[in-house]
């Protein structure tokens, strides 16, 4: 026999949860219960002896959160959309600017036209 | 929640919330991740220092745990046992425990790694489950009795 009324009692007493004694009192006195109160205490002992490795060390201090993580990772797409879309303006054309041709570099046609007459004395002041 | 506050949560309980993980999953890394994600979690949380934060943190773990088995779509191993046991510790007894809670009901296994491992009273294993005082007493007893009896 494993189980009776009594072993509720030892049970919540093993876990250190209210009991009433009288029914406390009658459990330690019947071999049942007895029985199951060292089991309980045997339970609790394998559980908590298979639990003794030191925490690891990714548990030493609270890692970034997630959210802030997103949000760089946020502002580094904006970057980088920023840096390609210079890129992308330079390699395009510039309509604005006209391309060197040959004609440019004729000198421009006259305005007037100054017609030198010889014999005249150019150093002249009045 | 302050930086302030979750840091020291975690101070406090990050222990006890990684080796429930640990025991309840049986998977170191995941234990590992769950543990940071339950008080990253927590950190966006509503929080309030009101002396029901041991509950509310591992409330956050068990959901954790529940989320992460449905997407892994897992049970837990039945004799992984990672660590060897402390002195004194029979080792027969803890693997043969480590199996028979294998065999038990997710919720009946949550309970019980709440009461053995964290060390949560009934009032706080209540608030993390959603259920009664009165059922955790008499859920727990009712695994202690049914892993006794695998046990002999």
């Amino acid at each position: 026999m494993t189980d009776n009324d009594l072993t509720p009692a030892i049970s919540a007493f093993v876990d250190g949860e209210p009991v009433d004694p009288d029914q406390l009192a009658a459990a330690l006195e019947d071999p049942v219960a007895r029985a199951a109160l060292v089991d309980f205490v045997r339970m609790r002992a394998a559980m908590r002896a298979g639990d003794d490795p030191p925490l690891p060390p990714s548990l030493s201090s609270l890692r970034l959160p997630p959210v802030a993580r997103v949000r760089f990772l946020q502002w580094a797409a904006v970057a980088a959309l920023l840096v390609l879309v210079f890129l992308a303006g330079l390699a395009l054309p510039r309509p604005w600017q006209v391309p060197p041709t040959p004609e440019s570099d004729a000198p421009p046609a006259p305005a007037r036209i100054e017609k030198f007459t010889p014999g005249i004395d150019w150093h002249q002041t009045n | 929640m302050r930086h302030a506050q979750i840091d020291d949560l975690f101070a406090r309980y990050r222990e006890p919330v990684y080796r429930f993980l640990r025991r309840l999953l049986h998977d170191g890394a995941a234990a590992e991740d769950l543990t940071q994600d339950a008080f990253l979690r927590a950190m966006s949380g509503p929080y309030q220092s009101n002396g029901h934060e041991r509950a509310w943190i591992f409330q956050i773990a068990r959901n954790l745990a529940k989320d992460y088995r449905r997407a892994a779509g897992r049970r837990p191993a039945t004799t992984a046992f990672e660590d060897a046991p402390g002195p004194g510790a029979d080792r027969t007894m803890a693997l043969s425990l480590d199996a028979a809670l294998a065999s038990l009901e997710e919720d009946d296994r949550e309970i019980f790694l709440l009461k053995e491992v964290a060390g949560l009273s009934y009032a706080e294993i209540a608030e993390a489950c959603g259920v009664t005082p009165d059922a955790v007493r008499s859920r727990l007893h009712r695994t202690r009795i049914a892993l006794r009896k695998q046990l002999t």
